[in-house]
């Protein structure tokens, strides 16, 4: 086994936080069940598949949900910007440091929140608060925003990793 | 044109609460209107060069963190091979760290639930204890602190 790249760095420091959020989970879970609970009362059955479709779809939005917004991890360091969403830790990304152009610390607002893992062409979303939040700008442009407990701590183990280690341009 | 998920206003570096190793200020989430979630955070500090194995610079990170109050009792470590990959150490190097705090009382593991902190650290509190008595003997000797931290310096 080996063990992973490290930067020409000696003595470095690494930020790890983990952000859970079950009540949305649940939310989701009842509300899904709830929906599934209607159709049945009103003309569904097991061997109907305009029953059985909608069902398998709001399994698949519930296991979505679990997988990507009931636990994020992000740790911050000289290897970039990690992060690992749901329970199995699955799917999970990482930023280089060579491939983040700026890091900071932005105040996310209630109604931009994607609640678990957002995809557009330009922008990858993983937020389940509002508030303070770590958006990191990478160098094709394509924009992060991810939720930690401590963006600042988060933002500056990036700053500090990107000042010692090798050139790597400001984060 | 639809929302635009993650936009925010930036956060000026002077509002964000300091970090420093060590001592941590971190600023309070008060705009957050959704904040049901549950969250935990650690700062690692290791150095790949220094005499210390990179094992005990784990250990002493998590004692610090519990010590601290960074890692509250019940809290949940990072699994190994994340924690690794982020440290750039070998898998078998953390779990040997999480054992040794296992064995030292301050972690337990259980089955599909990682490592979680059980101690708030005794073992610190006795340290502490044993400071302030070495302390007041440097005191009694007209020693000050620069003499004791060479002191300390010097023994380890």
């Amino acid at each position: 086994m080996t063990s992973p790249p490290i930067t020409d760095s000696t003595r470095h420091a690494v930020y790890t936080g983990r952000t859970t959020n079950w009540p949305m989970v649940a939310t989701t879970c009842v509300g899904a069940l709830f929906v599934v609970i209607m159709g049945k009362q009103s003309n569904g059955s097991w061997g109907d598949l305009l029953f059985v479709v909608p069902l398998m779809l709001v399994a698949i939005g519930i296991l979505a949900n679990v997988l990507t917004a009931s636990s994020v991890r992000a740790a911050a360091g000289p290897n970039g910007f990690t992060i690992r969403w749901g329970l199995v830790g699955w799917p999970r990304c990482t930023y280089g440091l060579d491939e983040i152009d700026h890091a900071e610390v932005i105040e996310l607002p209630s109604w931009r929140v994607s609640f678990g893992l957002w995809w557009t062409p330009k922008r990858t979303n993983c937020t389940v608060r509002s508030g303070p939040t770590v958006r990191l700008t990478l160098r094709n442009g394509r924009i992060v925003t991810v939720t930690v407990p401590e963006p600042a701590a988060a933002v500056a183990a990036l700053r500090e990793a990107s000042a010692s280690g090798p050139d790597t341009g400001p984060v | 044109m639809g929302r635009r998920l993650g936009s925010g206003r930036v956060v000026p570096q002077e509002e964000q609460g300091k970090w420093t190793d060590g001592i941590r200020t971190p600023r309070p989430l008060t705009n957050c209107v959704y904040d049901a979630s549950t969250s935990s955070t650690m700062r690692w500090t290791i150095d790949h060069t220094s005499r210390e194995r990179l094992q005990d610079q784990i250990v002493s990170c998590v004692r610090r963190g519990v010590a601290s109050g960074e890692l509250p009792v019940g809290e949940q470590l990072p699994p190994a091979a994340e924690l690794g990959t982020a440290l750039s150490v070998d898998r078998n190097t953390v779990l040997a760290a999480y054992r040794q705090l296992r064995d030292d009382g301050v972690l337990e593991f259980r089955r599909g639930r990682g490592a979680r902190v059980v101690s708030d650290a005794p073992a610190l509190s006795s340290v502490t204890e044993a400071a302030q008595k070495l302390i007041a003997t440097a005191r009694e000797r007209g020693l000050g602190t620069n003499d004791l931290i060479r002191i300390i310096k010097e023994l380890t």
